[in-house]
């Protein structure tokens, strides 16, 4: 059975669904530490939860900047964010529902 | 300048990556650093500091060295060092004895300053909880004692300490005639040896009773060494 998903990577795999950003974004739409975020980026890559591809060469060359590393999803990504967006969903409503039953 | 130096700390943490992947580690951060910098150019909000960003490679770097480490990738780098070492016994030889006698020598020095400044001398139950109050000063660096006054209305008054001990050293004469000598002692409070936690291997120590008319009458606590 596969290990369950930190938020962490639960955060970067969200920021990567909708389309397919370099780190910088990953980062920007986080809010993570690019500490945090390149080496998880490393690890759910090893996973094969994503893939990253290359820039071509050209049109980073037509802008003038150096090339960039874009992420995106694999399908067993797809599967293990939308497994661990509903963990995490389930353990909301328990909180939450802990909170009012506790606050009264 | 924080660019220059957003680089250069990237290029000394490519170091740490292995050799074969340090090109595109560094072409990503590049590219990376890049596009932060053409945000911050167009004033864009929100995003984090140059330095800070490159400062992520800090821990990416050693991550993508020990990425994919695997018991039998250690035993054969183990194996093609001890080979290695083996070809030029002469190099391995005089490395081992300089590491034996550097390692050695630090390990004296430091077994001695331990021993000396850092433990508490022996037979005090719960040195950690053994606190030297005195006054300093921030006009030079001395310490000085409390009057007894003060000493008392440090114990009276304190609500965190479990007990307040009083010391001061004195230098005694001991002897008879000709044959005197000086020994290091100190005059204590009652409550001393019960806020230390030490026990007398003979007879009893001094003890608040001891402490309540001063002159009454004298004790004496000789140490093993004496």
């Amino acid at each position: 059975m596969p290990r369950s998903l930190g938020i962490t990577s639960l955060q970067i795999l969200g920021a990567i669904r909708d389309h397919s950003p370099y780190g910088l974004e990953v980062v920007t739409r986080t809010g993570l530490a690019s500490g945090t975020v390149y080496p998880t980026l490393g690890r759910l890559k090893r996973s094969g939860l994503i893939k990253a591809r290359w820039e071509d060469q050209r049109a980073a060359e037509r802008e003038g900047r150096p090339r960039r590393r874009y992420y995106e999803l694999t399908a067993e990504g797809q599967r293990s964010l939308a497994e661990g967006a509903s963990r995490v969903a389930t353990l909301a409503a328990d909180l939450s529902s802990a909170a009012v039953g506790g606050a009264g | 300048m924080t660019s220059l130096v957003a680089r250069l700390v990237i290029r000394v943490a490519g170091l740490f990556v292995p050799w074969g992947r340090r090109g595109e580690w560094r072409g990503e951060w590049h590219g990376e650093l890049a596009a932060l910098e053409y945000e911050h150019a167009r004033g864009t909000t929100g995003l984090p500091d140059l330095l800070t960003y490159a400062l992520g490679v800090v821990p990416h770097a050693p991550w993508m060295r020990t990425e994919g480490w695997t018991m039998d990738s250690m035993l054969q780098d183990l194996r093609f060092s001890t080979r290695v070492l083996l070809r030029s016994p002469g190099f391995t030889l005089v490395a081992a004895v300089t590491l034996a006698l550097g390692i050695g020598a630090n390990a004296s020095i430091f077994s001695l300053v331990n021993g000396l400044m850092f433990r508490s001398p022996a037979g005090i139950h719960e040195p950690d909880r053994l606190v030297q109050i005195a006054r300093s000063y921030e006009s030079a660096p001395r310490w000085d004692n409390f009057s007894w006054p003060a000493m008392e209305l440090i114990r009276d008054e304190s609500r965190m300490l479990s007990g307040v001990a009083g010391y001061s050293g004195r230098s005694f004469v001991i002897g008879r005639g000709t044959e005197t000598r000086q020994v290091p002692g100190q005059f204590v409070t009652g409550d001393y040896f019960a806020v230390l936690g030490v026990h007398p291997v003979v007879g009893r120590l001094v003890q608040p009773a001891d402490d309540v008319n001063p002159g009454e009458h004298s004790v004496v606590v000789l140490s093993h060494s004496l």
